[in-house]
């Protein structure tokens, strides 16, 4: 088998993180030798003698790009994937196609004219962190690894089903998954990168600028509030365009037991995921999102969703007889049943102390800044109201928690329903991938017999959902827990040793 | 059948090791504090308080709670003593065990047990060495145990 490179453009990837810090200067001070020292005839003497040190470093950079990508070589037969790393220090790896639970690859906008994608295949095994295979290449090859890695999943003249939702649920879909933390994180890296390369000093102008606009705007309310309330909604608009850029032209099919997801409007991506690799399947919403009757659905399969950024969606939003339909075509292997078991009355108490202390937190606060610092109190004030409103809004949710959270089991599913922070989760586990089933009581619990009950999945790493405040003696009995205190049946004792 | 439990002499090596600490951080609080000043009386008897609850209730029960037994198809383990937890794991989902030893634990022929599996792990910690290598064989070999 003749070992490939990956696509020469992954020189420049190796080394583009400083490469971009130290060419830019570089080029601004050659085009500064250019127009203003033109008249000099040894200006390109006087500008190599200037950056002799940074065109070194710049060669080593380059240097090293090239041996990181002569130094990695792969090759592929219809079985699977061989890859080779390292000279001196070889490595050599193998991933079997019938292993692989989920293969990708991403065509960036950047890359589109040349047709380079970045090719991503992942197994159950491996770094919970990187991908088991991850690599720059031509499109045409990226596409017959692809198909024959549907091959021990698909065969001849099956059924192709398919789902598009329109670009108003992926619109919806986008408004859920924003946050402003997302946003910040990109102008943080963007404002800081723009120092780094033009100068502090450019920085600086646009946070200051920023920060005169938003005075400008305040309308009234205090600097600090303002610039808060317009920094937190700027970011979560930058979130929200982002999201919806990267999931615009949504689809999802089903081909013998390959799903394979389309999406991306500039940068297109592409995802097969082999249906008995799928550890999970989750419905979110959130309190809206519930009263406007939006469901979105995910899946948790290793490879998917493991890039930055990468969310591991099935069906963006959608209404819930639109998505039970979809869900029946696409899954039919993971249902979602219904409620068996609910937590009693008794345990109300225990859902609502923590947002309401969190509550009593901030108007105590509150209260005390404005005794001790009267002269900022209505900046306190306004600081109260924008930490405040997500406790009281988290209080309504742990409320309608109550009357949301249970455990259902079927012959091939168990399907919890529990709130994580202000998301309402609604999650359908194969019994065969769940790995282990912890209860835990604190000892205020123990009075109630009340517990909580934490399901761990098959991952790469740990993946646990939490359902609390259930009854005990019913989870014991719904879901089959020994309890060893109990009469058990003599065929299900053993020993391990002799006595 | 019971659950098993740990060897005796863990609970002591956990009530040696308090003991240390606890002397440790007295000697500590008497040689940077002012002596008889409301602080110093403050904080001796804070230590004196931590140090009954440890030796003599907290260390007890965590030694009593902890226990653990294998059965056909699952491995059960219960420790805690303020957040009481009982892990159920599916013993078809093994993937490896590992016996961790450390020059301490050597001296009183004892390791830790740790049952991994995708997604989960159990940590039996300071398990009889001899018992928690044969519970390792066994658990690696599925099919070769014996029924009562």
């Amino acid at each position: 088998m003749k070992h490939l490179h990956a696509h020469p453009i992954n020189i420049l990837e190796n080394t583009s993180k400083y490469l971009i810090l130290l060419l830019l200067p570089l080029l601004r001070a050659l085009a500064t030798s250019i127009f203003v020292w033109s008249q000099d005839e040894r200006w390109f003497y006087t500008w190599i003698a200037g950056a002799w040190f940074d065109l070194m470093i710049l060669g080593i950079m380059l240097g090293l790009g090239i041996y990181q990508w002569f130094r990695y070589t792969f090759s592929f037969n219809d079985n699977g994937i061989y890859i080779q790393k390292g000279i001196f220090f070889l490595k050599k790896r193998y991933l079997a196609f019938a292993k692989l639970t989920a293969v990708s690859f991403e065509l960036p906008w950047y890359y589109r004219p040349i047709k380079v994608v970045h090719l991503t295949a992942d197994t159950d095994g491996g770094s919970s962190v990187h991908p088991d295979f991850s690599i720059t290449i031509h499109q045409s090859i990226a596409e017959r690894i692809l198909s024959y890695s549907k091959e021990p999943f698909v065969q001849v003249n099956q059924i192709k089903r398919g789902y598009i939702p329109s670009n108003f649920y992926v619109a919806i879909f986008s408004l859920l998954t924003s946050n402003s933390i997302t946003g910040v994180l990109y102008i943080s890296t963007a404002i800081s990168q723009v120092g780094n390369i033009f100068g502090q000093d450019i920085g600086e102008r646009i946070v200051n600028n920023f920060t005169r606009i938003a005075n400008i705007l305040a309308f009234g309310l205090p600097p600090a509030a303002a610039i808060l309330g317009y920094t937190i909604l700027g970011c979560w608009l930058i979130s929200f365009s982002i999201n919806l850029v990267k999931h615009l032209r949504f689809s999802v099919s089903r081909e013998g037991k390959v799903v394979e997801i389309n999406a991306g409007i500039f940068s297109k991506r592409r995802f097969s995921i082999a249906t008995e690799r799928i550890n999970s399947l989750t419905i979110r919403q959130s309190l809206m999102s519930k009263l406007f009757g939006f469901f979105s659905v995910f899946i948790h399969c290793t490879g998917y969703g493991k890039a930055k950024n990468e969310l591991s969606v099935l069906m963006p939003s959608g209404e819930e007889t639109e998505l039970k339909t979809n869900l029946l075509m696409l899954i039919p292997e993971i249902p979602i049943t219904s409620r068996q078991i609910k937590p009693k009355l008794v345990n109300l108490s225990r859902f609502l102390i923590p947002p309401f202390t969190g509550i009593l937190c901030v108007i105590g606060g509150g209260l005390l800044g404005i005794h001790f610092l009267p002269i900022f109190s209505t900046t306190i004030i306004c600081f109260m109201l924008i930490i405040g409103i997500p406790f009281v809004w988290w209080f309504i949710v742990k409320f309608y928690s109550f009357f949301f959270t249970g455990i259902g089991v079927s012959q091939d599913v168990i399907t919890i329903f529990y709130t994580s922070g202000f998301r309402i989760m609604t999650s359908s586990l194969p019994k065969n991938k769940i790995t282990k089933i912890e209860t835990s009581q604190t000892l205020f619990q123990i009075t109630t017999k009340c517990c909580d009950v934490t399901f761990y999945s098959y991952a790469e790493g740990q993946k646990k959902q939490k359902v609390v405040n259930m009854n005990l003696p019913e989870v014991k009995k719904l879901l089959n827990l020994t309890d060893f205190d109990l009469h058990l049946e003599p065929d299900k004792r053993f020993t391990l040793w002799k006595a | 059948m019971k659950y098993e439990t740990l060897p005796k002499k863990v609970l002591f090596l956990w009530e040696c090791a308090a003991i240390i600490c606890i002397a440790v951080i007295t000697a500590i609080t008497l040689i940077i504090f002012q002596p008889h000043t409301i602080v110093w009386y403050l904080l001796l008897w804070s230590i004196g308080a931590v140090a009954v609850f440890f030796l003599f209730l907290f260390l007890p029960l965590a030694f009593v709670s902890t226990k653990y037994v294998i059965l056909t198809e699952q491995v059960i383990l219960q420790k805690g003593v303020i957040f009481h937890k009982v892990h159920y794991l599916k013993r078809e989902t093994i993937s490896f065990i590992s016996v961790y030893k450390n020059p301490f634990t050597n001296l009183l022929n004892l390791s830790t047990l740790i049952i991994s599996a995708p997604g989960a792990r159990i940590f039996i910690p300071l398990m009889n060495h001899k018992r928690a290598l044969l519970i390792a064989k066994r658990l690696s070999y599925q099919n070769h145990f014996q029924e009562a």
